[in-house]
């Protein structure tokens, strides 16, 4: 029995809701979690005791991390066992349809939170809107615009047979008035398979007839997602099954691009039959140009291979070596496993495991087994037990959880984490400085009350005077972080434009060069354009000057540091500097996205050779080939740059909208020492009497008392913070220095 | 017929058919049951990166064949090592009586990321009388295997056959008729018959078997209907 056979569904339908974790990996993202959990607590404790113009930063640090979610996409080529995979993973064999046709045709989410309540809705089905299903039945989405673009006025046989069939299919499937079901959003209290397989699943629907009742929507679902309140994720995690890539289906294979810029961590799924093919490579490459390099190789199907396991390890270093010599660069953990044999493992309750396994496998498996060999008598002597661990551990799914919590460690979601946690410290150590100061002023005028009252109104000017003083320096000081705010606008602006002339000028010579080739050339034999090193010349020079715009950031932030630490130094009264040090978490990594978007030049070959046949004239060809390359770039081009403004911007927010908290903080201080001396002037002028006089009284003894309690609160917070930033940092080192590459599953 | 054949060189010899696909879609073992014999290597380690030229000899002879024309005896072995830009193709000679009338190439390298290799496969499938292209049950006829299909002329394409391989791996029955209907679909317009095979097992029978039994499972396993088919074909370019 091989792939997800009848039996494997009906064993999941009965082990529903009691599913048997007898050999449950370890919860995957537990030490985010706990560090996630520690941080929303801390904020809660801090908000007791930090003054009010910080309080929205804490509440917007709190909302980040309501939401903070890790997002894991599972990508692959079309039949590579993705969704069967997902089933493995989070333990729920059968949940995602699969079938020996390409069977996913929508992109699912699946939402993990944990949590006691149950999640309102079990599944949320959007469909495509009215307009969309027109941009995508009638033209072809994007694909139409794409070839529209290469060859004008030309629409490939191929792709408008497929929109015919998929558009009957539709009308079939759903009945004539389906265009009444366009823009809905369909909620369901429960999943069910069935539910499941009638929005997700493309069906097979090439059989003569159909037989099937119930209606099948996946043509015209957009996204699917599910929620779960459990789950084998300690953190939030939200997983994307895509449909594979290298559909035959040219609709189907747009929709998976569209997703790809999203994750944090890839898995990139190949079957172990056919490991890294062209189109896996080419995938590869994709993801390496934007930057995803967070990525997983499951090698998926060990269990089709003549010999699972020695094959598997064959296979296995075959691909280490090839993703060596593809991307120098990266470390790509590799692991090799079957999620075939994931799935039969989670049902070891339900089914007899040695019925489903070819005898081969079971002497691969039950080799430990004291009693093994080859004798059928010994076979059959293999505890279902023993079988069921056996299979768990060569299933690789304990491999790939590890892996994806060791990777979790310096995921986008880990630097969040780092930089909240960052931000509690600053605030916890500026509170407890500005509190000291205030303390120690409460003290000497406690002090100085009880000693002298002549003395009092001498020192009540003098601090007056001093609170004046200090009130000036830091409104200058708020006139200087605006000045600083306008420098760094400008800065990114000039740099933003320099960078768009930069990679104009890459597409422009790339461009020339292109339609150079086309003019020398009289082979006609050239397939097609290959726009892939264009790509990576813009990734570079985009790269590089992002780099050189954030060094120039860091440069003035460490200029600018300890010179605001020696004006606010200077300030009268105690004023905290120790504090203002210069943002310690990296820039974060640039996104170059658009540059994964197919343009037009993307096209497989069969168009190319339309556009070599639509352009006799080797002029005409390779000025439309400038042109065409200028075209399609452009937007990109601005796309990146926009891209990087908003990134810079929030660095440059990130350290005004301290600067301002730092401002506000003491100009708050200021403050309330003021309002302290007014009443304390008052009263020595005589205006108020002796009850006032206790309420001062013991208006000051409160604030001592609540100063020093916020005093000992920061210290133990300052304590726990530095404690959790070296938990992030150590976890974060450790995916950059990965351990030696794990072995193959269960070997 | 062949219209064009631009290997027609050498006088009375017998019509080409390649055997074409992804790399491990299982051409070796293919060979091997139109053959009726395990002569080329099907190992997981075994990948020949050059294309094998099958053709009738009295006796059995390996060589490397150099593109400029010389050969050089070799073994399965050293096959692995000696792939270079200067080597043209490997030449297998059998005194097997289907190589009297037809020669059998396998065009190793559609897919592997090396366009070098995919423009000589190309090439090869070009000058043959017909092509089997080779797509593995499981993950049947994708869009690149499209894509350098369409590559070839729509003549070599209508005297071609699409071989489901690895049928084995198909759980049931009900999935075989809807990968069938699929393909059918997807892929029908584009040859002149598509036929379903378990080459491993129909290589490991060692061609037409005569027992009862066995005959049963040469039937079961498709080796009958694709050894049918290509002999229609060899027919088909020798009137």
């Amino acid at each position: 029995m091989r792939g997800d056979s009848p039996q494997l569904q009906d064993g999941a339908k009965a082990s529903c809701g009691e599913r048997p974790f007898r050999w449950r990996k370890d919860p995957i993202g537990a030490s985010l979690e706990d560090v996630r959990a520690r941080l929303s607590s801390l904020a809660t404790k801090l908000h007791e005791h930090v003054d009010e113009p910080t309080v929205p930063l804490l509440h917007e640090a709190q909302r980040q991390l309501e939401q903070a979610c890790c997002r894991i996409g599972v990508v692959g080529q079309v039949k590579a066992g993705k969704s069967t995979f997902i089933n493995a993973l989070v333990e729920q064999p059968g949940l995602l349809p699969s079938n020996i046709n390409p069977s996913t045709a929508v992109v699912t989410l699946l939402n993990f939170r944990h949590s006691k309540a149950v999640p309102e809705c079990a599944a949320v089905f959007r469909l495509f809107s009215p307009d969309e299903w027109q941009d995508l039945a009638e033209g072809g989405g994007n694909l139409r615009k794409l070839t529209e673009r290469l060859v004008p006025g030309f629409r490939p046989e191929l792709l408008r047979a497929q929109l015919e069939f998929m558009r009957k299919r539709a009308e079939r499937r759903l009945g004539p008035d389906f265009h009444e079901l366009l823009g809905q959003c369909h909620c369901f209290k429960q999943t069910t398979p069935e539910l499941l397989s009638d929005y997700i699943s493309a069906g097979s629907d090439y059989e003569a007839t159909s037989t099937s009742e119930r209606r099948r929507l996946s043509d015209i679902t957009r996204t699917a997602e599910l929620f779960f309140s459990d789950g084998p994720f300690a953190f939030p995690v939200t997983l994307i099954d895509t449909p594979g890539n290298n559909d035959a289906f040219l609709v189907r294979d747009e929709v998976t691009r569209r997703t790809l810029d999203s994750p944090d961590i890839f898995i990139f799924v190949l079957s172990a039959l056919q490991p890294l093919s062209a189109a896996d490579l080419s995938m590869l490459r994709l993801l390496n140009g934007l930057h995803k390099d967070r990525i997983i190789v499951f090698i998926n199907r060990a269990d089709q291979l003549a010999d699972p396991l020695g094959d598997g390890l064959t296979v296995k270093s075959a691909v280490e070596r090839r993703l060596r010599l593809e991307f120098p660069t990266l470390d790509i953990p590799v692991i090799a496993g079957s999620s075939w044999w994931g799935n039969l493992s989670l049902l070891a309750d339900h089914i007899d495991l040695r019925a489903h396994l070819k005898p081969s496998d079971l002497i691969a498996l039950g080799g430990p087994n004291p009693s093994g060999g080859e004798d059928r008598h010994a076979l059959a002597s293999v505890s279902q037990l023993h079988l069921s661990h056996a299979l768990h551990e060569s299933s690789g799914m304990p491999q790939v959880a590890a892996t994806v919590t060791r990777m979790m460690g310096s995921s986008g979601t880990a630097v969040l984490l780092r930089q909240i946690a960052a931000c509690f410290l600053e605030i916890a150590r500026s509170t407890a400085i500005l509190t000291k100061a205030e303390l120690k002023s409460l003290e000497k005028h406690q002090e100085v009350r009880r000693l002298e009252a002549m003395t009092v109104s001498s020192k009540i000017a003098e601090e007056q005077q001093s609170l004046r003083l200090a009130e000036e320096r830091t409104t200058a000081l708020q006139a200087t972080f605006k000045q600083i705010d306008a420098h760094f606008s400008e800065l990114i602006a000039t740099g933003t434009e320099a960078l768009r002339n930069d990679l104009g000028q890459i597409v422009h010579e790339f461009s020339n060069q292109q339609a150079e080739l086309v003019l020398l050339s009289r082979d006609h034999r050239r397939n097609k354009v290959d726009v892939m090193p264009l790509r990576g010349r813009l990734e570079g020079a985009y790269l590089a000057s992002c780099g050189q715009m954030a060094s120039d950031l860091k440069c003035i932030e460490g200029f600018l540091y300890p010179q605001l630490q020696v004006i606010v130094g200077n300030l009268p009264s105690n004023s905290p500097a120790g504090f203002l040090e210069p943002p310690r978490a990296p820039l974060q990594l640039l996104p170059s996205a658009p540059l994964s978007v197919a343009v037009a030049l993307d096209l497989g070959e069969p168009w190319w050779r339309l556009w070599f046949a639509a352009n006799p004239s080797s002029q005409q060809k390779a000025d439309h080939l400038r042109k065409l390359i200028e075209d399609e770039f452009t937007p990109l081009i601005e796309e990146l740059v926009s891209l990087a403004q908003i990134r810079l911007t929030e660095r440059v927010d990130y350290t005004v909208q301290r600067l301002n908290a730092i401002v506000d903080g003491m100009l708050t201080g200021i403050e309330r020492r003021k309002v302290l001396l007014a009443a304390e002037y008052s009263l020595l002028t005589g205006d108020g009497d002796e009850r006032s006089s206790t309420k001062l009284e013991n208006e000051l003894a409160e604030r001592v008392h609540a100063c020093s309690e916020t005093c000992a609160a920061c210290a133990l917070f300052v304590e726990e913070l530095t404690q959790i930033i070296e938990i992030l940092e150590t976890s974060a080192a450790q995916t950059d220095c990965p351990q030696p590459t794990m072995e193959l599953a269960g070997t | 017929m062949a219209v064009r054949s631009p290997e027609p060189a050498r006088r009375g010899s017998p019509p080409c058919i390649a055997v074409a696909g992804e790399a491990r879609s299982g051409k070796s073992s293919l060979i091997n049951v139109l053959l009726g014999s395990s002569v080329l290597p099907t190992g997981f380690n075994d990948h020949i990166p050059l294309p094998v030229l099958v053709s009738y000899a009295s006796r059995l002879s390996l060589s490397l064949e150099l593109s400029n024309g010389r050969r050089v005896p070799t073994d399965w072995l050293a096959t692995g090592l000696t792939a270079t830009h200067n080597t043209r193709r490997l030449r297998l000679g059998l005194p097997i009586d289907l190589l009297e009338t037809c020669r059998l190439v396998e065009a190793a390298g559609f897919a592997t990321g090396c366009d070098d290799l995919d423009r000589r496969a190309l090439g090869i499938c070009r000058r043959a009388h017909s092509v089997v292209w080779c797509t593995p049950a499981v993950q049947a006829w994708k869009a690149s295997e499209r894509d350098a299909w369409l590559m070839l002329p729509k003549r070599l394409r209508e005297r071609s056959i699409l071989a489901v391989t690895y049928k084995d791996a198909i759980p049931s029955e009900r999935d075989a008729e809807q990968l069938s209907a699929r393909l059918r679909a997807e892929a029908g317009p584009y040859f002149s018959k598509i036929v379903m095979i378990a080459n491993n097992r129909a290589a490991a029978l060692g061609g037409q078997p005569d027992g009862p039994n066995t005959k049963h499972l040469w039937q079961a396993s498709g080796g009958a209907e694709i050894c049918a088919a290509v002999r229609a074909l060899i027919a088909e370019a020798r009137p």
